[in-house]
């Protein structure tokens, strides 16, 4: 009687299935620690590079390793448009929102400056900084708009690896079109950094 | 009946064969001798005949797993391009896969379709004879079917002329891999990351084509050989052994054709969707075969095609292994509980067992030489599984792997990145759709599919959804079709088809007729939808009549251009590449960083294409962002002397630094990433050619010895 499943059969499948696992364990890995070096030199030289080209006011908006522009911001647009060493900003919305990597349980300091168009507001609005849905700032805008928004984060609220930051400007919702598209706010420069002693 | 009359009868049975087989033999008499022709027609001639030998070996195939079986052309032009590309992996181990061999491979091939229709000669003569009947039957769907037929030859030559190639990666990277492999045999690229992202079954069948097509020609394989074969696949396609309508094929055609070509270059994009469809018809043609056959005539042409899959992208891989595990697992299950004796159920189980082990150790067989050539390139067997010589530092996943990200990322590429708007639509229809064999060859391919989408999408969120969307279509589209098919064939679907018996039995036939005629809406509604959307729909600005004229355009000027002299190139681009290659010693081994790299000759040098510096290196890595004394200690260590690089101020496109330094601060953090590696390798050339001899300098292409000091 022929046994159900040919020997052949399973010949091939162990033979191809050893195959496999040798040339598994052939290949090569790297260590940790070089890569995270690495990792640390090439951050170090895009931020000197970006700086020795003129370019560093579009650096301080655009996302980073330790900072992640998500919704309610636009793109980076220069003013004027045709290169990137020119003024930089995002527009935002009625949520602007940001995500920081944290460094372990260091304060961190936020940095954020930017316009709000009160000729279109026909008000003077204020901007609030929030957490992880906490509350941590608040600032109104100067006169003719800027707004400069400085403060320091404690470590009871970087208890995890990356937090949620929203920048929410007051009075930028109109009932006819939904913000960012409004084009009344802009952040133009925004650092994350720890707080040195 | 006279001896006379029966030898007349035979050669008008003959007749139809014999003409194709003159046919084939004339278009290679004409296009084998190098001589000067016109472009358009010797790459189409030529494009026709691959896929008549990729026919060829897939009767070869044939013959030996189901000799007695009616086996339709594109299941066998598909089962011949999964053995041509297992057979182009066993010669690249040795580095035997030259243009001759190459040649060779479509000439065997030739030979064995010549000999198929010779022996198929009567089955040849009932196809002809069909097709006259139902053009006299059937006059107005025929007329359609003619108007589409003239689509498809426009889409064919409009791929043939199009020119254009990517100088991000066709002409830094996938043209030169398939001069390399014609040149050389194989292609060792250490310092590749797109020889690391594919084993390499696409370069394979852009350099068959090049043979006589030309890097200008190089679309070719992908859109307009992938087209026929899918065209051929879809025409093919059986329901229990009855002809699909020609209504459903030209739905499926319309649909092919006008979707939204997203590939930016000549990298697998129809040629997934084709082996795709393949493997979902293997499946099938494997659940119509009698209970007797082997188990190894089944697995073989499921490894063949399975395994070519895997070679054409690495997000491919999982697709052909889920596929198979999921059609395999479905019917050793389903088929336990429907078999009603013990014995049955034994039997049973244990011949599809055997199969599913012939079909795992075959494809295994199959896709090893694949493996093995990629770790003596890459130093890995399985990228991304296993780094090899890719640089971990620069990772494919974002950063900041929140789920949120993710899903996002996961819902962007489904509804924007795919470019089939009405995926969803063929999503609900497949779930509607009641399969009538085990092995559920539709649902095997939409869980694999949906699991490589995900798999796809989660290892390479650093990109965006768009360009993600354009690896994910392959399986996407084939999907589709097999949803479009099998909808529209499935036996429930028809009003004659009764089952016998109780009326249980009556009321689950009557369900099953509903379940199928929703479906089938769904499908003509999504259809239609896609049509439309395709219509209307900008790609790149351009609406779907302005490609369709530009095609026409560039047809009409290729058609008219004249044949370009073989021997010598006289385009002065390769003239500069070959005084500068001049300049470098014969034999010894240089690394390039340049615009063209295809037009350097392989076979004089041994040549590293640097391609995007800083993915991919041999150990002990490439040192970056530490100086060029450190470049240099590298490259002499790795046996590296002479250094050919283009000067930013001279690149045609990607080695420009002020590009890079722009896209340090990109929205993209794949590019955010990989920009400061080659600024800063730039750079260090720019250090190096001071310091260092230049053999060559000329429009910007310099080489250096660094060797000798300047």
């Amino acid at each position: 009687m022929r046994p159900p499943i040919p020997i052949f059969a399973i010949f091939v499948c162990m033979l191809g299935l050893g195959a496999v696992t040798s040339m598994l364990a052939c290949s090569r890995s790297e260590p940790d620690a070089a890569v995270a070096e690495e990792i640390a030199r090439r951050d170090a030289f895009r931020v000197a590079m970006l700086d020795a080209e003129d370019a560093g006011r579009a650096r301080s908006v655009s996302s980073r390793p330790d900072v992640m522009f998500e919704e309610d911001f636009t793109r980076v647009f220069f003013d004027p448009a045709t290169s990137f060493r020119n003024h930089a900003y995002r527009w935002m919305g009625r949520r602007a929102h940001i995500r920081l990597k944290t460094q372990g349980d260091r304060p961190m300091r936020v940095r954020a400056l930017g316009w709000l168009d009160r000729k279109i507001l026909y008000t003077k609005p204020f901007v609030t900084f929030s957490i992880d849905g906490q509350f941590v700032y608040e600032t109104p805008p100067t006169e003719d708009g800027h707004f400069w928004g400085e403060f320091i984060v404690k470590p009871e609220l970087l208890r995890t690896e990356w937090v949620d930051l929203v920048i929410a400007p007051s009075s930028i919702a109109f009932h006819w079109a939904a913000p960012p598209n409004l084009s009344v706010a802009v952040l133009y420069k925004f650092d994350w950094e720890p707080v040195t002693p | 009946m006279g001896m006379s009359t029966k030898r007349k009868m035979q050669t008008r049975r003959a007749l139809p064969a014999a003409l194709l087989g003159a046919a084939v033999l004339a278009a290679t008499a004409w296009v084998l001798p190098k001589s000067t022709r016109n472009p358009l027609t010797e790459t189409a001639v030529w494009s026709l005949l691959v896929v008549v030998s990729f026919a060829g070996w897939g009767s070869a195939v044939r013959v030996g797993v189901a000799p007695k079986e009616r086996v339709d052309l594109g299941l066998r032009a598909m089962w011949g391009a999964g053995l041509v590309c297992f057979l182009g992996g066993l010669l690249m181990v040795p580095a035997l896969m030259t243009r001759t061999s190459a040649l060779l491979l479509v000439e065997v091939g030739l030979v064995f379709a010549l000999i198929a229709l010779w022996r198929e000669r009567s089955a040849v003569r009932s196809r002809f004879a069909f097709a006259a009947r139902f053009i006299r039957r059937e006059p107005r769907i025929s007329f359609l079917i003619g108007i589409g037929l003239g689509f498809f030859a426009l889409h064919y030559l409009g791929a043939i002329a199009d020119s254009h190639t990517n100088p991000y990666d066709d002409d830094i990277a996938y043209l030169a891999f398939a001069k390399k492999l014609l040149d050389t045999g194989t292609v060792i690229e250490p310092f590749s990351f797109r020889r690391l992202s594919a084993l390499g079954g696409q370069t394979l069948f852009v350099a068959l084509l090049w043979l006589r097509a030309g890097a200008e020609r190089s679309h070719t394989f992908d859109r307009s050989v992938c087209i026929l074969l899918i065209l051929l696949l879809v025409a093919g396609y059986r329901s229990k052994a009855r002809r699909t309508n020609p209504v459903v094929v030209l739905m499926t055609m319309a649909l092919l054709l006008t979707l939204p070509v997203k590939a930016i270059n000549t990298a697998s994009y129809f040629s997934g969707v084709a082996f795709f469809l393949v493997l979902f018809r293997t499946v099938a043609w494997a659940a119509r075969r009698d209970a007797s056959a082997r188990a190894w005539t089944s697995a073989l042409p499921l490894a063949l095609v399975g395994s070519a899959a895997c070679t054409l992208r690495q997000n491919y891989l999982p697709i052909p292994v889920i596929m198979l595990a999921a059609s395999y697992g479905l019917r050793l299950f389903g088929r336990r509980r429907s078999l009603e004796t013990e014995q049955a159920r034994s039997s049973s189980f244990g011949r599809d067992l055997a199969e599913l082990l012939y079909a795992a150790g075959l494809s295994l067989v199959c896709i090893v030489p694949w493996l093995v050539v990629s770790w003596q390139s890459n130093r890995t067997f399985l990228y991304p599984v296993l780094g090899g010589t890719f640089n971990p530092a620069l990772a494919l996943k974002a950063s900041d792997p929140s789920i949120l990200r993710e899903l996002k990322l996961q819902i962007g590429v489904f509804l924007e990145g795919v470019p089939i708007p009405t995926l969803g639509l063929f999503v609900l229809a497949a779930a509607v759709v009641r399969e009538d064999d085990s092995r559920r060859p539709l649902a095997s391919l939409g869980i694999a599919t949906a699991v490589g989408f995900v798999l796809m999408v989660h290892g390479f969120s650093q990109s965006d959804a768009m360009s993600i969307g354009r690896y994910v279509f392959g399986s996407a589209a084939a999907a589709v079709i097999a949803v479009l098919l099998v909808t529209m064939t499935t036996k429930a679907f028809d009003e004659t088809s009764e089952l016998p018996g109780s009326n249980t039995h009556q009321r689950t036939a009557a369900a099953l007729r509903r379940r199928a005629r929703t479906a089938a809406a769904i499908v003509v509604v999504a259809t239609l939808t896609q049509l439309t959307l395709s219509l209307i729909t900008r790609t790149e600005g351009l609406l779907l009549s302005d490609t369709y004229k530009q095609s026409l355009t560039n047809i009409g000027m290729l058609a008219r251009s004249a044949p370009p002299p073989r021997v010598p190139d006289p385009h002065e681009a390769y003239l500069l590449y070959r005084r500068m290659q001049d300049s470098i010693p014969e034999k010894a081994r240089a690394a390039v960083l340049l615009d063209e790299p295809y037009r350097l000759e392989f076979s004089r040098n041994p040549i590293w294409n640097l391609d995007m510096p800083g993915y991919s290196s041999l150990p002990p890595g490439l040192p970056f962002f530490q100086g060029s004394d450190k470049v240099e200690e590298y490259f002499a260590k790795i046996g590296v002397r002479y250094l050919a690089f283009v000067t930013s101020d001279h690149s045609t496109y990607h080695y420009r630094r002020e590009y890079w330094v722009e896209r340090l601060v990109d929205e993209t953090e794949l590019w955010r990433s990989f920009a400061p590696y080659l600024i800063d390798f730039l750079d260090n050339l720019t250090a190096l050619s001071t310091k260092h001899k230049r053999l060559f300098e000329e429009r910007g292409m310099i080489v250096i010895d660094l060797g000798e000091q300047r």
